[in-house]
C-alpha cells in the first residue's frame, strides 16, 4: 500500500466499527488514531488505536457529532486521513468538505454525492430521471397545498416517511386512507424533531416486502463494480437485525438485474468510495429506496463472500488509487450471514437492557465484531448494537447452522441480549426456507417470547445459583451434618 | 434456612443444605445432591457446562446455550417488598434512556395523569405521568442526561398527615 498519500487515518466513531476499522488500518501499517469520549475510555477501540484523543460535549453523543472539534484534534494530531465509520457524521456533507478544507483526506465519496443521496427526495428523482425503477410516489414538496391529495392518489397501503430521514425514524404506514391526514401531521412532527426537517413524501408500500440492497465501490477515475447483494429482511421496526449475502429470494436473472441496476447508479451519480443502493422487494418487482453513502454496518457479509477487505478499498480510493480491476474479477462463494447481538430485551418489547459485562467469550473459528469487552459495562449513552457475529459457509444450511452454533457459544453474562431471540429466528421455518420479509418478525410475536423453563432447566439454574452464592453456601456449611440431615423435616 | 431467588418473575424457595457427599439442593418436596466444580454443574450426577456471573445478588447463568439471571431476594427486600412502601411518591423510569423534555420542576403543582418528564429510548418517546395529584419534589434529570431503568426521575412530595 505505498502508493496511499497518507500515514495515518484518525476514526470518527466508537464501538465495534471503530475496532474493525483499526483493524485493516493496522494491518496495512498505517498510524491508528480514534477519537473517544470519556464514557468510552476503556472501550476496545481506545485500546485498539495507536493513539486515542478525548473529544468532550454536553452528551457522549454530541462529541461524536462534532465535527469541528474532531477536524481541529485531528489537525492537531497531524492524521492524514478521516475515517467516519457509520452513523454520526458519516453522511454529513459539511464535515465531508471540513475535513478536505483541513488538507485531510476524506474515505468516503465526495460531498456533492453525500448531499444528493441524503435529500430522500432528490436522490428519489435522480434515480428515476435516469430510468431506474422508483415506486408510484408523491413528493410535498413539488405542490405542498396539493400533497394529501396527491399521496391519496397514490393508493393504499403507502408509506409516508420524512424527506430528510433515515433509519426508519418517523415512517409510518397507512393502510386505511381514512386516517391519512392525521398521520401525516404525525409523521411531519416527527420529522421535526429527528431531522429539524418536517418535509414529507410518501410511497406505494409493497406488502410482504424483501430488503435487498447492493454494496458498490467507485474509484476516482469513473471505475464502479457492484460487489453482489445483500438480504436485509429480518428487521424489527425498519431495523436490520438479520443479514444475508446471497439472498435466498432472488432467481439469477433478478440478481443479475439487481446488481446492475445498483451499478448503473452508482456510476451516474459518479459515486467514488463504498456505497449501498437499497432496493424494496416483492412480487418480482424492485424498487430503489435510497443510497447509503458510507460503510453499512453489515458490510462483514460482503466481505465473507467475495474475500475483499472493505475498509482496505476504502482507503485505497480514498487516495486515488484505482480500482485496477473490473466487475468479472468480483466473485461471490458459499453463504455468509451477519447477526446483530443487541442488549435489548425481547419479552419487553425489544426495550433496551444496560448492565456490566461480567464475562465475555466469544467463540472460537467465527468473526465476531464486538464494541464491548470483559469488565466494561453497557449503557444507554448509545445505540444498543454490542457486537455483529459473522458466519461463512459452504451454503445457506450450513450457514445457519454455524451461525446457530456461534450464538450458542457465545457467553456474555451481566447484560441481557438477544441472542436467545436470534436462535428462535434462526430455527422459524420461514427464515429457514428463505421465505421472508420486512414485517416476519412483527406477524410472529412468539418468537419475542422466551419459552417457559422446564422443571429440570430449572433445578439446574437454581443449583447453580444456589451454589455460586456465598450466603447459601455459608449458611449450608454453618449448620452440622446431623442436623443438616435432618433439616428438611424440621423445618 | 428458606432463601428466595427469582427467575424472571418467578420466585422459587430454594435450601441447601450438606451431607456426607456435598451439598444437596432442596426445592418444595424434593431433594438433589449438586455440585459446582469449575464449570461444571452437577445435579445428581448428571453434569452439564456453565458459565456462572455473580454481581452482588445477581447470579448470571450460561447454560445449554443460552443466559439466564437469577436473583436473590435477601429476607429484608423480600419483606419490605411485600409490605409496600411509598412507590407513589417516586416516579422511576421504565427503560433506559435520555431525557428529551422536562415540562414541570420543583414546586409544581400537578394533576394525575400530568406528564411529568418526556423521555426517549432510542426510537420511542414516552411521557412519563403522575402517578397521583400531589407537588414535584425534585426533577433529577435534565434534558440530554442519559439515565438506567428504574432511575428516579421525579419525586412528588409525600403526603404524610
Amino acid at each position: 500500500m505505498s502508493e496511499l498519500p497518507f500515514r495515518s487515518v484518525l476514526v470518527a466513531n466508537r464501538g465495534e466499527i471503530a475496532v474493525r476499522i483499526l483493524r485493516t488500518v493496522k494491518a496495512l501499517g498505517l498510524q491508528g488514531l480514534v477519537v473517544y469520549h470519556a464514557a468510552d475510555r476503556d472501550s476496545p477501540a481506545v485500546r485498539a488505536a495507536d493513539i486515542a484523543i478525548e473529544i468532550t460535549g454536553p452528551t457522549p453523543v454530541a462529541a461524536y457529532l462534532d465535527g469541528a472539534q474532531i477536524v481541529a484534534k485531528a489537525r492537531a494530531a497531524g492524521a492524514g486521513a478521516i475515517h467516519p465509520g457509520y452513523g454520526f457524521l458519516s453522511e454529513n456533507a459539511g464535515f465531508a468538505r471540513a475535513v478536505a478544507e483541513a488538507g485531510i483526506v476524506f474515505v468516503g465519496p465526495t460531498p456533492e454525492a453525500i448531499e444528493l443521496m441524503g435529500d430522500k427526495v432528490r436522490a428519489r428523482n435522480f434515480v428515476a430521471e435516469r430510468g431506474f425503477p422508483v415506486a408510484p410516489s408523491a413528493i410535498e414538496d413539488d405542490d405542498p397545498a396539493s400533497f394529501n391529495e396527491r399521496a391519496r392518489a397514490v393508493g393504499a397501503p403507502l408509506l409516508i416517511k420524512p424527506s430528510a430521514g433515515g433509519g426508519g425514524k418517523g415512517m409510518r404506514i397507512v393502510r386505511d386512507l381514512a386516517i391519512l391526514d392525521d398521520e401525516i401531521v404525525r409523521a411531519r412532527s416527527e420529522g421535526q424533531r429527528y431531522f429539524g426537517d418536517g418535509r414529507l413524501y410518501v410511497e406505494r408500500y409493497v406488502e410482504r416486502p424483501r430488503h435487498i440492497e447492493v454494496q458498490v465501490l467507485g474509484d476516482a477515475h469513473g471505475n464502479v463494480v457492484h460487489l453482489f447483494e445483500r438480504e436485509c429482511s429480518i428487521q424489527r421496526r425498519f431495523q436490520k437485525i438479520i443479514e444475508e449475502s446471497p439472498s435466498p429470494g432472488l432467481t439469477p436473472d433478478e440478481r443479475t438485474r439487481i446488481c446492475e441496476v445498483a451499478a448503473g447508479i452508482a456510476r451516474a451519480a459518479g459515486y467514488r468510495n463504498a456505497g449501498t443502493v437499497e432496493f424494496i422487494y416483492g412480487a418480482g418487482e424492485f424498487y430503489f429506496l435510497e443510497m447509503n453513502t458510507r460503510l453499512q454496518v453489515e458490510h462483514p457479509v460482503t466481505e465473507e463472500v467475495t474475500g475483499l477487505d472493505l475498509v482496505a478499498e476504502q482507503l485505497r480510493v480514498a487516495g486515488g488509487a484505482p480500482l485496477g480491476y473490473g466487475q468479472e474479477a468480483v466473485t461471490s462463494s458459499g453463504h455468509a450471514i451477519e447477526l446483530r447481538l443487541y442488549a435489548e430485551d425481547s419479552t419487553r418489547d425489544f426495550a433496551p437492557t444496560t448492565g456490566p459485562v461480567l464475562i465475555y467469550r466469544t467463540p472460537a473459528g467465527v468473526r465476531v465484531d464486538s464494541g464491548i469487552v470483559e469488565g466494561g459495562r453497557v449503557t444507554a449513552a448509545f445505540d444498543p448494537m454490542l457486537a455483529k457475529v459473522i458466519v461463512h459457509g459452504a451454503d445457506r444450511v450450513e450457514a445457519i447452522a454455524k451461525a446457530d452454533k456461534a450464538l450458542a457459544d457465545l457467553v456474555l453474562l451481566g447484560c441481557r441480549t438477544n441472542a436467545a431471540f436470534l436462535r428462535r429466528l434462526l430455527a422459524d421455518p420461514d427464515f429457514a426456507s428463505g421465505d421472508m420479509h420486512t414485517g416476519l418478525i412483527a406477524e410472529k410475536p412468539a418468537l419475542a417470547e422466551d419459552p417457559p423453563l422446564d422443571e429440570d432447566q430449572m433445578t439446574r439454574l437454581l443449583a447453580a445459583a444456589a451454589l455460586s452464592l456465598r450466603t447459601m453456601r455459608d449458611a449450608a456449611d454453618a449448620v452440622p451434618r446431623l442436623h443438616a440431615a435432618m433439616g428438611g423435616w424440621r423445618n | 434456612m428458606q432463601h428466595m431467588i427469582a427467575i424472571e418473575d418467578a420466585l422459587h424457595r430454594v435450601w441447601l443444605s450438606r451431607d456426607a457427599q456435598g451439598y444437596v439442593l432442596h426445592l418444595g418436596a424434593q431433594q438433589w445432591p449438586v455440585a459446582l466444580d469449575g464449570t461444571a454443574l452437577r445435579v445428581a450426577g448428571a453434569a452439564s457446562p456453565v458459565t456462572i456471573a455473580v454481581d452482588g445478588d445477581r447470579v448470571y447463568v450460561h447454560i445449554d446455550g443460552a443466559a439466564h439471571e437469577l436473583v436473590y431476594q435477601s429476607p429484608i427486600a423480600f419483606h419490605a417488598a411485600e409490605a409496600g412502601g411509598p412507590a407513589e411518591d417516586m416516579v422511576r423510569a421504565p427503560m433506559p434512556g435520555s431525557v428529551i423534555a422536562t415540562p414541570v420542576t420543583a414546586g409544581d403543582s400537578v394533576a394525575a395523569g400530568d406528564t411529568l418528564i418526556v423521555i426517549e429510548s432510542m426510537k420511542l418517546e414516552t411521557a412519563v405521568k403522575a402517578p397521583r395529584d400531589g407537588v414535584v419534589e425534585t426533577v433529577n434529570f435534565a434534558v440530554g442526561q442519559s439515565f438506567e431503568r428504574d432511575a428516579l426521575l421525579v419525586t412528588l412530595a409525600s403526603q404524610e398527615g
